[in-house]
C-alpha cells in the first residue's frame, strides 16, 4: 500500500491542473456543506442564549406554607450544583401607600422585602435615585409621581388586617421597567402592579413577618381553579449555571426540569418551583427547528449542485488516470496494483479535498457569523458537524472517482475507447419519464403534506426537535424532477433547433458557426447536462437572493404587526390618558397618532376576554392592516364597524369558539376599573379578521372606542400608535423626542418596530439570514464560473484528437476558440434565461417556507432588482473569465500526442 | 534550395526538460526530401518518429536546427502562418482516421477548404470529386460511425488531398486496419500521390509498408541512421 501511495502521490502531483480543479471541485461541495451545518450549530447556539436573555429570573420556589424555615432553605439551595444564585424574597400585598400627612393613598399595591444583594445578583430592579438603606424603604416611580413622593418623605404603608400601618423613610426610587418577571412569579397572577415598595428582609422578618403570617389566607379565583393565599409570600429566586446547559434547547430544557425536580424533592410539601426557563427553551426548540428546516431548503442545493460539480471535476481526473493506467497496464502492472494505485489516488483526493472544504467551510461560517461561531464553547458541534462534511466528502469522492476509475479498470482501454465515442443513446430516465414522476410525486406528497397539517414543523416536548421527513421529501423530489425535465427539454430543443441554431451561428461566425452548432445539436446531452447544472445553481442564486429581500421585508412587516405600528407609547396604569394625549405625541416626523381602550377582564359567556375599543377613521391611518389579515377585506370589514356604533369585529378563532356569525348579537361585561364593577353591554357582531394590529397576542374582541368609552362612562385609552413615515431614522428620532418630553414627568413606555426586532431576537425572525446568504452567493457565483470552465475542459478534453486533428488541417487557434466561445454563449444564455425563471419559481416555494416563521402570512417575493442585477453581471463575468481560461487549454495541445491519445 | 527540393532539415533538434534533465527527442536530424518522392521513416517507440512530424508539420518548434517547407523557414512563421501553410501546403493523414463525427463524409472532406475560406460551392465541387476518387460518392451524407475502417480512412485520404497539398504527411495510415484493407489504402494512397506528383512521408511500423517507398529513414533514440533505398520503390 505504502508503494501505492507513493505512485498516487507522484500521479496526482504529475498533473497539477487537474489535481487542482478536482480538490477544488471537492472542497466547494465539502464547504458549503460544512458551512450550513456549522451556521446550523453556531445559530442553534445563539438562538438558545437569544431565546434565554429576556429570562432575568430562572426559577421561583414558593413555599407552599408560611411556616417554612428560609434560612435553612436558602442554605440548602445555595449548595446545589447547577446553581450560581438563591436570593430569598418575600412580598406582601397592601392595601395603600400614603406619603405621611397626605390625605389620600395609593390603590392597592405590593411590598418586597429582600436582600441589598439582591439588587446586583438580579437585574430587575434599577435604584434610579437615592439608595437602599436596611432602615428605609424604596419605592417604585409611578408610586412616587402619583403620590409626590420625594427621598427623605416618610411612607405610610396598610396591610389589610393590621391595625397599625408600617412607617419608613424614603431612602429611594426604583425604575420597575423591568420588574414584570416579579409579578410572574406567582402564578395564580399575572398582572403587573405599578405602586410598589421594598424594604430590607432582615428588617422586614424582625418587625412585620410575624404578624403577617398570623392572618387567614383569602382565596382566589381564577378560570375554574381557587387557590389559597397567604398574606406573605416567602419565595427564593433562582439562577442557573447557564453555562454548563447544552445548546440543544431540547437537551438543556430536560436539564433544567431536571434540575427543578431535585429542588422540590428536597423540600418535599414546602416548596413550589416555578420554572421560567422552560417556556424559553420551547420557544427556541421550535425557532431552531424552523431554522433547520429554513437552512436546509436554502443551503443542500446548493450543496448538491455543487456535488455534481465535483463529478464533472472528477471526470476529468479520471481521463488523466485512464491513459496513466493503460500505460502501465503496457508496462506490466497487475490489476491488483492498479487497482491499489486508484484506491490511493482517491484516498489523497478525497482527504486533501474535504479537508480544504473544511477549511472553506470555517472560513464561510466565520465570514458569515464572526469568528465568535467558530469558539471553543461549540466545540463538540463544530467537530460533529465536520465529521460529517468530511464522511460526505469521502463518499462523494468514492463515489464520483474511485467507483468510475475502478469502473474503467475492468474495461480494455480499448474498449473505453468504443465507450467515449459511440453515438450518444437516450438514457433511461429519459426513457422511463422519471423527471415527470420525480414532480408527480412531488405534488402527491405537497398534498398529503397539507392534509396533515402543511408545514408545520413538529417538535415532541422535552425530546429532541424532530423534522417531518416529507418536508425533505418535496423540495428534493421537485429539484430532481425539475433538474431532470429542464435537461430533456434542453435536449430535445438543442436537437430540434440545429437548422436555426446553425444559421444564427453562420450569422455571428461565419462558416465556422456551422460547424459549431452541429457540435452543439450533435452534442446536445452534454450541453444541455451543463445547462440545467448553471441554470440550477444561477436559479439558487436568484431565489436567495428574492428570498433575502422578501424575509427581511417581513421581517419588518412583523415587527410592524406586533408594534401595531411604527411606534407604540403605553402610560402607565396609574396615570391614565384619554384621546387628548394624541397632542403632545404628535411630534416632528409623526404622521397620525391614535388612541386604544383595553379592558383584560371583560366578560364573553363565563370567560374572562380581552376586548379593544378603536377610532376606525384614526386607526385607518396609523394602524398596520394588510389585507390578508382580513376575511373579506380591510376596508369592507372596519368600514362596517365605523358604521355600527355598537358594532363588534371578533377573530376568526373566538367566532368558531363562540359560534358567533355576522349579524349575531355579541353580550358582553365590560369592567371598569374606576368603579370596580361590570357593566353590560349589547354589541352585534359585523365583522371576521384573521389578525389585528392591536395585539399580537390578544385581539380578539374589538368595539368602536366610543361605545366602549360610553358603556364605561370613562374615555382612558391604554395605549396610543404613532405613525410615521417609516423611516429607521425618524422613528429613532421620535423614540428620542418622547424620551426626553416624558422623562421624569409621566412614566411611560415606548415600543418601536426596530427595538420589537431586537427584543424578538428569541424568535427565528432574528435569524442572521444576511451571513449566510452573501456566503451562499459567493458559491453560487463559484459553482457557475468553476462550473462552466470544468464543463468547457471536460469537452475540450473529450475532443483533443478532433482538435488536434483540426490544428493539423490548418486550423488557427482562434478559430479553434470559437468553438468554445460557441459553446460557452450558447451554455451561458440558456443558463441565464431559465435560471432566472426557475429562481423566480423557487423563490415563490421558499416563500411559502416564510408562511411558518412569520406572523403575517407572506404573499408574494419581492424582487431586488439592483442586487439580481449585480448577480446576472459577476456571473456573465464569471462565465467570460471561465470560457478564456478555458481556450488557454486549446493553445497547449500537442497535436500529435493527441491524435495518438498519449 | 533547388526547385524540386520541397522539405529540408538541418540539424534538427528537439529536447524536453524532465526535472531537471534534459531528453532529446530528436537530435540533429538532417534530410532533404524532394518533389514527388515518397519516404517512409521507422523506428521503435520513443525514437522521435512523432517528434519528426510534429516539427515537418509545424507543429512544434525545435530546439536549434531548420526546418525549410516549400522555400520557407518554419522557424519564423507566426502561428496563423504555419496554420495557412499547413492548409495550403500539407495535408495530413493519420491512423486512427480522426474523421469529425458530427460532419458527413462529404462535409469532413470539405473542412479543410472551410478553414481556408473557400466559397461553399467550390467547396462543395471540389470534395465531391475528391469523394469520387476515393469511391464513395454514395456515402456522401454518412456520419463516420456510419462507415467501416477502410471507407473512413478513405474519406481521411480524400480530405488530405483536398486542398491540393505539395506535402503529404501520412501517421501510420494502415495501423488500424486488417492486412487486406491496408493493401487497398496503400494502393489508393501511392496512386493518388503518383497522379498528383505529391511527396508523401509516412510514419510506419510496418516493413512491408515502407517497401513500397522510395527511401526509409531508420530513427533510434532521436538520431537518424542510414537511409535505405527501396529496390522497387512506388
Amino acid at each position: 500500500m505504502r508503494a501505492s501511495l507513493v505512485y498516487a502521490g507522484r500521479l496526482v502531483r504529475r498533473t497539477p491542473g487537474r489535481t487542482l480543479t478536482y480538490l477544488f471541485g471537492l472542497a466547494l461541495a465539502v464547504g458549503l456543506f460544512a458551512t450550513i451545518l456549522f451556521f446550523v450549530d453556531a445559530s442553534t447556539r445563539r438562538m438558545t442564549t437569544l431565546a434565554l436573555a429576556p429570562v432575568q429570573l430562572d426559577m421561583v420556589g414558593h413555599a407552599t406554607t408560611p411556616a417554612v424555615d428560609a434560612a435553612a432553605i436558602t442554605k440548602t439551595l445555595s449548595g446545589l450544583d447547577g446553581l450560581t444564585a438563591v436570593e430569598p424574597v418575600t412580598s406582601a400585598d397592601f392595601a395603600s401607600a400614603t406619603k405621611s400627612g397626605a390625605a389620600q393613598g395609593s390603590p392597592a399595591g405590593r411590598l418586597f422585602a429582600l436582600n441589598p444583594s439582591y439588587f446586583k445578583t438580579f437585574d430587575l430592579l434599577a435604584i434610579s435615585q437615592g439608595k437602599f438603606d436596611p432602615a428605609g424603604a424604596l419605592i417604585s416611580e409611578p408610586l412616587a409621581i402619583v403620590q409626590h413622593i420625594a427621598i427623605g418623605d416618610k411612607i405610610s404603608v396598610s396591610f389589610k388586617g393590621l391595625d397599625k400601618p408600617i412607617e419608613l423613610p424614603v431612602t429611594g426610587i426604583v425604575d420597575t421597567s423591568r420588574a414584570d418577571p416579579l409579578f410572574a412569579a406567582n402564578e395564580a397572577e399575572n398582572t403587573v402592579i405599578a405602586d410598589l415598595v421594598f424594604v430590607d428582609l432582615g428588617w422586614f422578618n424582625s418587625n412585620v413577618l410575624d404578624m403577617l403570617k398570623t392572618l387567614p389566607p383569602t382565596a382566589l379565583t381564577t378560570g375554574n381553579t381557587t387557590t389559597q393565599v397567604f398574606a406573605v409570600d416567602q419565595q427564593f429566586h433562582i439562577r442557573v449555571n447557564r453555562e454548563t446547559l447544552s445548546p440543544d434547547p431540547a437537551k438543556a430544557n430536560n436539564d433544567v426540569i431536571t434540575l427543578r425536580r431535585t429542588i422540590e424533592r428536597q423540600f418535599t410539601g414546602q416548596l413550589r418551583v416555578t420554572n421560567n426557563l422552560e417556556a424559553a427553551f420551547k420557544s427556541a426548540g421550535s425557532d431552531v427547528l424552523s431554522a433547520k428546516i429554513l437552512l436546509i431548503f436554502l443551503g443542500l442545493p446548493g450543496v448538491a449542485l455543487a456535488a455534481y460539480l465535483s463529478k464533472f471535476a472528477a471526470e476529468l481526473f479520471a481521463e488523466a488516470q485512464r491513459r496513466e493506467f493503460g500505460l502501465l497496464r503496457t508496462r506490466g502492472a497487475t490489476p491488483r496494483q492498479i487497482t491499489a494505485i486508484v484506491a490511493a489516488t482517491s484516498i489523497l483526493l478525497a482527504v486533501g479535498g474535504s479537508a480544504l472544504g473544511l477549511l472553506i467551510g470555517a472560513f464561510g461560517v466565520a465570514l458569515a457569523l464572526g469568528t465568535e461561531a467558530l469558539s471553543l464553547a461549540n466545540l463538540p458541534q463544530l467537530a460533529s458537524s465536520a465529521l460529517i462534511a468530511f464522511g460526505a466528502g469521502l463518499l462523494l469522492t468514492f463515489a464520483a472517482a474511485f467507483v468510475p476509475a475502478f469502473g474503467s479498470l475492468q474495461r480494455e482501454i480499448t474498449q473505453e475507447r468504443r465507450v467515449l465515442r459511440r453515438t450518444e443513446g437516450k438514457p433511461f430516465w429519459q426513457r422511463a419519464y422519471l423527471d415527470i414522476l420525480l414532480l408527480l410525486a412531488a405534488l402527491v406528497v405537497w398534498y398529503v403534506n397539507n392534509a396533515n397539517g402543511g408545514f408545520k414543523p413538529k417538535a415532541v416536548e422535552t425530546t429532541a426537535v424532530e423534522l417531518s421527513f416529507f418536508i425533505f421529501l418535496i423540495p428534493f423530489f421537485i429539484w430532481l424532477g425539475t433538474a431532470l425535465l429542464m435537461l430533456r427539454l434542453v435536449d430535445g430543443g438543442l436537437k430540434r433547433a440545429a437548422v436555426p441554431l446553425a444559421r444564427l451561428m453562420t450569422r455571428v461566425m461565419g462558416d465556422l458557426g456551422e460547424v459549431a452548432a452541429r457540435y452543439i445539436s450533435r452534442r446536445s446531452l452534454r450541453v444541455s447536462g451543463s445547462v440545467t447544472v448553471i441554470a440550477l445553481t444561477l436559479s439558487f442564486g436568484v431565489s436567495l437572493i428574492i428570498f433575502g429581500k422578501t424575509y427581511s421585508t417581513e421581517r419588518q412587516l412583523d415587527s410592524q404587526y406586533v408594534v401595531g405600528s411604527d411606534l407604540r407609547v403605553t402610560p402607565a396604569l396609574t396615570t391614565p390618558q384619554t384621546a387628548d394625549f394624541a397632542s403632545p405625541l404628535m411630534v416632528p416626523g409623526v404622521v397620525a397618532v391614535t388612541g386604544i381602550a383595553r379592558d383584560t377582564q371583560a366578560l364573553i359567556g363565563a370567560e374572562k376576554q380581552t376586548v379593544y375599543g378603536i377610532n376606525v377613521a384614526e386607526f385607518r391611518k396609523v394602524a398596520y392592516s394588510p389585507e390578508a389579515f382580513f376575511e373579506t377585506s380591510a376596508q369592507q370589514t372596519l368600514d362596517a364597524l365605523a358604521n355600527t356604533p355598537n358594532g363588534v369585529i371578533l377573530s376568526r378563532e373566538q367566532a368558531d369558539k363562540f359560534n358567533i356569525q355576522i349579524g349575531d348579537p355579541v353580550l358582553m361585561q365590560l369592567y371598569s376599573r374606576v368603579t370596580s364593577t361590570y357593566i353590560n353591554a349589547r354589541a352585534a357582531a359585523v365583522g371576521i379578521f384573521g389578525q389585528l394590529s392591536t395585539s399580537s397576542q390578544d385581539s380578539d374582541f374589538i368595539l368602536n372606542r366610543d361605545f366602549m368609552a360610553s358603556t364605561l362612562g370613562n374615555a382612558n385609552l391604554e395605549f396610543f400608535l404613532v405613525k410615521t413615515n417609516g423611516d429607521e431614522a425618524t422613528i429613532n428620532n421620535v423614540r428620542a423626542a418622547y424620551a426626553a418630553k416624558f422623562a421624569n414627568t409621566l412614566p411611560v413606555r415606548i415600543q418601536d418596530i426596530n427595538t420589537v426586532i431586537n427584543a424578538d431576537a428569541k424568535s427565528l425572525t432574528a435569524l442572521n439570514l444576511n451571513g449566510l446568504q452573501s456566503v451562499e452567493i459567493v458559491y453560487t457565483l463559484l459553482v457557475i464560473s468553476l462550473g462552466l470552465a470544468i464543463f468547457l475542459l471536460a469537452m475540450v478534453n473529450e475532443r483533443r484528437r478532433e482538435f488536434g486533428a483540426m490544428r493539423a488541417l490548418g486550423t488557427t487557434l482562434a478559430q479553434l476558440s470559437q468553438f468554445i466561445f460557441a459553446e460557452a454563449a450558447t451554455i451561458g444564455v440558456l443558463s441565464l434565461i431559465i435560471g432566472l425563471i426557475l429562481g423566480a419559481g423557487l423563490a415563490q416555494l421558499l416563500v411559502l417556507l416564510l408562511r411558518i416563521v412569520f406572523t403575517v402570512p407572506t404573499q408574494t417575493p419581492i424582487w431586488s432588482l439592483p442586487d439580481l442585477g449585480a448577480l446576472a453581471l459577476l456571473v456573465i463575468v464569471g462565465m467570460v473569465i471561465s470560457t478564456l481560461l478555458s481556450t488557454r487549454r486549446l493553445s497547449r495541445l500537442k497535436v500529435i500526442e493527441a491524435l495518438r491519445e498519449l | 534550395m533547388p526547385e524540386d527540393i520541397v522539405l529540408q532539415t538541418r540539424e534538427l533538434t528537439r529536447s524536453y526538460a524532465l526535472g531537471r534533465e534534459t531528453i532529446s527527442a530528436l537530435c540533429d536530424v538532417s534530410l532533404t526530401i524532394t518533389r514527388g518522392e515518397f519516404v517512409a521513416i521507422m523506428g521503435p517507440s520513443g525514437s522521435g518518429k512523432s517528434t519528426l512530424l510534429n516539427l515537418l508539420g509545424g507543429l512544434d518548434a525545435p530546439t536549434r536546427g531548420e526546418v525549410w517547407l516549400a522555400g520557407k523557414n518554419l522557424a519564423g512563421l507566426h502561428e496563423n502562418e504555419s496554420a495557412a501553410l499547413r492548409r495550403h501546403t500539407l495535408g495530413f493523414i493519420f491512423q486512427g482516421y480522426d474523421l469529425f463525427p458530427v460532419l458527413t463524409a462529404l462535409e469532413n472532406i470539405m473542412y479543410p477548404l472551410l478553414v481556408a475560406g473557400v466559397p461553399l460551392a467550390e467547396r462543395t465541387e471540389r470534395a465531391g470529386a475528391m469523394l469520387a476518387k476515393v469511391g464513395l460518392t454514395d456515402k456522401a451524407q454518412h456520419f463516420p460511425d456510419e462507415l467501416s475502417g477502410g471507407q473512413q480512412q478513405r474519406i481521411g485520404i480524400a480530405r488530405a488531398l483536398v486542398n491540393r497539398p505539395l506535402v503529404l504527411l501520412a501517421d501510420e495510415p494502415t495501423g488500424n486496419l486488417d492486412s487486406t484493407t491496408a493493401g487497398d489504402i496503400l494502393d489508393l494512397l501511392t496512386h493518388l500521390v503518383q497522379a498528383e506528383n505529391l511527396t508523401l512521408i509516412m510514419v510506419t511500423h510496418d516493413p512491408d509498408s515502407a517497401r513500397r517507398a522510395h527511401r526509409t529513414l531508420h530513427l533510434k533514440d532521436g538520431r537518424l541512421l542510414e537511409a535505405v533505398e527501396a529496390v522497387g520503390g512506388v
